[in-house]
């Protein structure tokens, strides 16, 4: 078995690493951001332009082999970070334990909840999750209250129905 | 098939085993963090897939590592991510109490009780259950270990220049 990587499978794996520098470079030279999504695009963006430049300099000898795992690593690449992104911006558990770390005394559910949505109730938490629904269109808000998107929808709901399924999860 | 071309064969064909693996983990082991089961998996059959790579590649020319190590990273990290949002999005779950509700409306209020408030209380709990919190006369504190977790995100929160965690 040979391990050297051909030349766009390294470029693949460098550019799939680069965004965590990029990221924390915006960070050095920008400083803190309420926006930390749009950083993520922004950073990954340049993750992928970097790899297509390499590989227009240098990837002429590339088979579609080599095509095919780069672009599976640069892939994989996004998705990982992506996941780690969202726990350290959006983690809804890890945000909680923060929470409570700056609180001067214990606090009941109630208080606690009140901290986590800065002063708001559980209704703040449920429409903010509730926007990525509405965002994605696979719900609408009317004056009667919230209505699923006939179409989509369905599709997206049954198929989470039955990967909890397939999972084991409770449905 | 070229070398390259069986070394990502064999590794689709070591993610479609993982891909099976991992259900049947999860139904069997119910006290273990499916996270854990994911990853113990994942490195089970990749190791696997290193294997087959090598006997294979000796009976011809040898095949390289990296193309099946794509299909099946890729694959393994695309799995995940698909069984995290099943498992743990709170979004999908107001969508599956929207479509109970058969395209009647459903209030905020409902949403909140039946998604949110269940959601905050399980998470308290698998705080208290990680030893990251306690729980005493129906109020919550941070424990040590709690505090010392909290401050390695702050680090790393900081770090990486995310100012505010929690709401979208």
């Amino acid at each position: 078995m040979t391990f050297v990587p051909p030349l766009a499978i390294a470029l693949a794996l460098g550019c799939a690493a680069l965004p965590v520098l990029v990221l924390w470079l915006m960070a050095r030279l920008m400083g803190p951001s309420d926006a930390p999504g749009r950083r993520l695009v922004i950073a990954e963006a340049i993750g992928l332009a970097v790899w297509l430049l390499g590989m227009v300099v240098w990837g002429g000898g590339a088979t579609w082999e080599d095509w095919l795992a780069a672009l599976l690593i640069l892939a994989g690449g996004v998705l990982a970070l992506f996941t780690l992104w969202s726990l350290l911006a959006w983690g809804f558990t890890s945000s909680l334990l923060l929470t409570l770390s700056h609180a001067e005394a214990p606090l009941t559910l109630d208080a606690w909840i009140v901290r986590y949505t800065r002063g708001g109730d559980a209704a703040v938490f449920t429409r903010n999750r509730l926007g990525v629904l509405l965002r994605l269109g696979l719900a609408r808000d009317t004056s009667e209250g919230v209505r699923p998107m006939p179409g989509w929808a369905a599709i997206v709901g049954t198929s989470a129905l039955y990967l909890r399924s397939f999972f084991g999860l409770r449905t | 098939m070229t070398p390259a071309g069986l070394s990502l064969v064999i590794g689709l064909a070591a993610f479609i085993g993982h891909a099976l693996v991992v259900p049947l983990l999860l139904r069997a082991t119910s006290r273990a963090a499916p996270v854990k089961i994911h990853i113990g998996s994942a490195a089970s059959l990749h190791l696997l897939q290193i294997l087959v790579t090598m006997f294979v590649g000796q009976a011809g020319s040898p095949l390289p590592y990296w193309h099946g190590a794509a299909v099946f990273g890729a694959g393994a990290i695309g799995y995940l991510f698909l069984f995290s949002a099943v498992y743990k999005s709170i979004s999908l779950r107001m969508l599956a109490v929207l479509m109970r509700d058969k395209g009647q409306p459903t209030r905020l209020a409902a949403l909140t009780d039946a998604v949110t408030l269940p959601e905050f209380e399980q998470r308290a709990r698998i705080l208290l259950e990680s030893r990251l919190a306690m729980a005493s006369g129906g109020t919550y504190a941070i424990t040590d270990a709690g505090r010392t977790m909290a401050a390695r995100l702050i680090r790393l929160q900081r770090a990486f220049g995310v100012r505010r965690s929690g709401l979208y």
